[in-house]
């Protein structure tokens, strides 16, 4: 199906409406892709599609979905968040981000500061204390916690991954190969304290028939085992771990991570080769 | 920096240079309307939430892909919204194997709305086009509002709105195009000169 200019425009509403078929909808975007004038006659429809959008009823969202945007900005930027138990919101730490710029979060008048001129002293200095320790844990921050979260498949991982992220005892381990697979590597942030951490791993390869890519938390005692690891076909494997917990009471010093090649029907332990690794144990 | 002062661009701008405060901004700015734009696809607050966040942190990561020579940023932002909500839609009725989710349009009548809810932040911005959008509708017959209504909700094709309404597919492309032909007038005609 071949479209020309005339019909283009035809379909322009339609198309801004997303009400085309496939066949249609795939001939129009053939035709506005080379078509200039017709790209801005799509535009036009665009603007006033949207209008539709603009006139419906608005409904209230939460602050608590703000909060969840900024702190995923924020992740997403590097910028590496203070516990809450010290600024409660994710807003607070953003404010110490604008109020570098030489702005108060609040919306404060010109004239109210003039007249708490001192009051402003004080909180520029604290600002500034604050802003040094926001530089230093963006120079801190682990740019493989983003990358972790960038690689997260949806949004209810992404979130997963912010709330490990942001736990004040976060750590992160980069997993070496092993000679089982040479080319592979990984990395794991990893709450110690919560139990709880995110694994990702590149250019595994295929895994053979009837097993599964196992991750370990190794303890002096014990390896517990963190689940095992979604594949795709270019080797990329991730894996959320929540709330781990072995057969042992205590046990013991806290190792490392591993990843091992385990069958799929289950094991009791770590039985496979270790594929990638945090230590050598 | 005062950004509330700042236009939709200009925030983008910033964007580019990672300022979250300027995404802050836009999020107060446009962040109910694209709630409220997902919530009447998805039908759900919960789906509607995570449809928002992905929308704006889509923003945040990808700025570069606003245009402003396509035209305006809430524009481009609420094709994005409605765009991400449509395919949450198709993608939670292929889960449930059926249609379970009606049609919004079909509940009730979105357009126009009169509830001018108190939100400074996006009154200062688009008050103006929710006046000129609800003039615009007004003048349009009802069987055209609910087929773009069913569209662009719905995510409904023109023959699948045919097929709903009962009627010819070309009488439904007709209503479409007239429709949309109408309210672009109409808008032209009221609108101020674009400011943001």
């Amino acid at each position: 199906m071949r479209m020309d200019c005339e019909a283009a425009r035809e379909h322009a509403d339609a198309a801004a409406l997303g009400a085309l078929d496939h066949d249609e909808r795939r001939a129009f975007e053939q035709h506005v892709a080379g078509c200039r004038e017709c790209t801005a006659v799509l535009d036009a429809a665009r603007e006033t599609a949207s209008s539709v959008a603009i006139a419906a009823p608005l409904a209230a969202s939460s602050a608590a979905l703000k909060s969840r945007v900024m702190a995923s900005a924020a992740v997403l930027n590097g910028v590496r968040h203070v516990p809450q138990v010290r600024w409660p919101t994710i807003a607070a730490a953003a404010a110490v981000v604008v109020a570098v710029g030489g702005l108060t979060w609040g919306g404060i008048t010109q004239a109210r500061l003039n007249d708490e001129q001192q009051a402003r002293d004080a909180a520029e200095a604290r600002v500034s204390a604050q802003s040094q320790e926001l530089a230093e844990m963006r120079a801190s921050f682990d740019e493989s916690a983003a990358r972790t979260l960038e690689l997260a498949g949806t949004v209810d991982q992404q979130n997963q991954v912010i709330d490990i992220v942001l736990r004040p005892d976060v750590t992160k381990t980069e997993l070496s190969a092993t000679g089982a697979a040479p080319g592979a590597t990984g990395r794991c942030i990893w709450s110690r304290t919560q139990g709880i951490g995110a694994v990702v791993a590149e250019n595994l390869p295929p895994a053979p028939e009837g097993t599964a890519y196992e991750m370990w938390i190794i303890y002096e005692k014990e390896w517990i085992s963190g689940g095992t690891l979604s594949v795709d076909r270019e080797g990329y494997g991730r894996l959320i771990v929540r709330k781990v917990s072995g057969r042992e009471a205590d046990p013991g010093r806290f190792v490392g991570f591993a990843i091992t090649l385990e069958p799929l029907d289950g094991s009791f332990g770590r039985t496979g080769d270790m594929v990638l690794a945090s230590t050598r144990p | 920096m005062d950004y509330t002062s700042l236009r939709d661009d200009e925030l983008m701008d910033r964007l580019r240079g990672r300022d979250l405060g300027a995404f802050e901004a836009l999020y107060d700015r446009y962040g109910d309307l694209v709630y409220s734009v997902s919530l009447r696809v998805v039908g759900d607050t919960y789906v509607a939430e995570d449809v928002t966040q992905d929308v704006f942190l889509r923003v945040w990561r990808r700025p570069e892909q606003f245009d402003l020579s396509r035209g305006r940023f809430i524009t481009w932002l609420l094709s994005v919204a409605r765009n991400r909500s449509i395919d949450q839609r198709r993608s939670q009725s292929r889960r449930m194997r059926h249609e379970a989710v009606p049609a919004p349009a079909e509940e009730e009548d979105a357009l126009p709305s009169d509830d001018d809810r108190d939100d400074p932040a996006l009154a200062t911005v688009i008050a103006d086009d929710r006046a000129a959008v609800r003039v615009a509708l007004q003048v349009l017959p009802p069987e055209q509002k609910l087929a773009i209504q069913l569209a662009y909700f719905g995510g409904m094709t023109q023959q699948e709105i045919a097929n709903k309404l009962g009627q010819p597919l070309g009488t439904v492309k007709t209503r479409i195009r007239l429709g949309m032909q109408k309210m672009r007038v109409v808008l032209q005609e009221r609108r101020a000169p674009e400011g943001r």
